[in-house]
């Protein structure tokens, strides 16, 4: 059996990698700012890119009208879910994905209810999204 | 609800549909048996392509589509 210091126990080499792996991250810290790299690499989508991608998609289209810190309005046009003579408003999936598009950008828990529509005459749908927590 | 809508240019007889990444594009293509043109590069950062396909192009209705509900 060989002698102990002759041959490091796991738990000194487990030490040493982790120092070594600190040592690493301080040098890296150091030289570079990583949040800033990010930053500037990792792109988030923006509100007026996430309603120009709703466009792209073929869906309809959807402009920002009023915003403010915990309220924004949007109004919808030839929406896909549009269906002319109903008596209740209809474009459910655009109201959840302008809640999405708002939460994610601000980090906020919205709640949206759309206001008009043109499935049911109006000229215009009218989406309400409001801040209900953080 | 009706299926999303192409963008369909007469002209030079191209439809686009809007996609993730290049890829997707050719899934789209092999799926639908749609003829795959080009790749254009939209500038946005969700839908970072335009599928370019040969003629005007439409997505099937959908399995859940009624004829009640239009």
């Amino acid at each position: 059996m060989a002698p102990k210091n002759q041959r490091p126990s796991a738990n000194s080499q487990f030490i040493e990698r982790e120092r070594l792996l600190r040592n690493i991250a301080q040098q890296i810290h150091s030289s570079v700012n990583l949040p800033e790299i990010l930053n500037t690499r990792v792109q988030a989508p923006s509100l007026p890119e996430f309603l120009e991608a709703f466009t792209m998609m073929g869906l309809g289209t959807l402009t920002l009208t009023e915003e403010s810190p915990n309220y924004w309005q949007f109004t919808g046009d030839k929406l896909v879910e549009v269906n002319k003579g109903s008596d209740c408003p209809t474009c459910n999936y655009a109201r959840g994905y302008l809640c999405g598009a708002v939460a994610y950008q601000n980090s906020v828990k919205v709640a949206a209810v759309e206001m008009a529509c043109q499935s049911m005459g109006d000229h215009q749908c009218k989406f309400v999204v409001q801040v209900i927590g953080r | 609800m009706s299926m999303p809508k192409p963008r369909y240019d007469e002209n030079e007889n191209k439809s686009r549909h809007a996609a993730a990444d290049e890829d997707c594009c050719e899934e789209i293509a092999e799926k639908y048996g749609w003829q795959l043109v080009d790749v254009e590069e939209t500038g946005n950062p969700i839908l970072e392509v335009d599928c370019v396909f040969e003629g005007e192009t439409e997505f099937p209705k959908s399995y859940y589509d009624t004829e009640s509900e239009g």
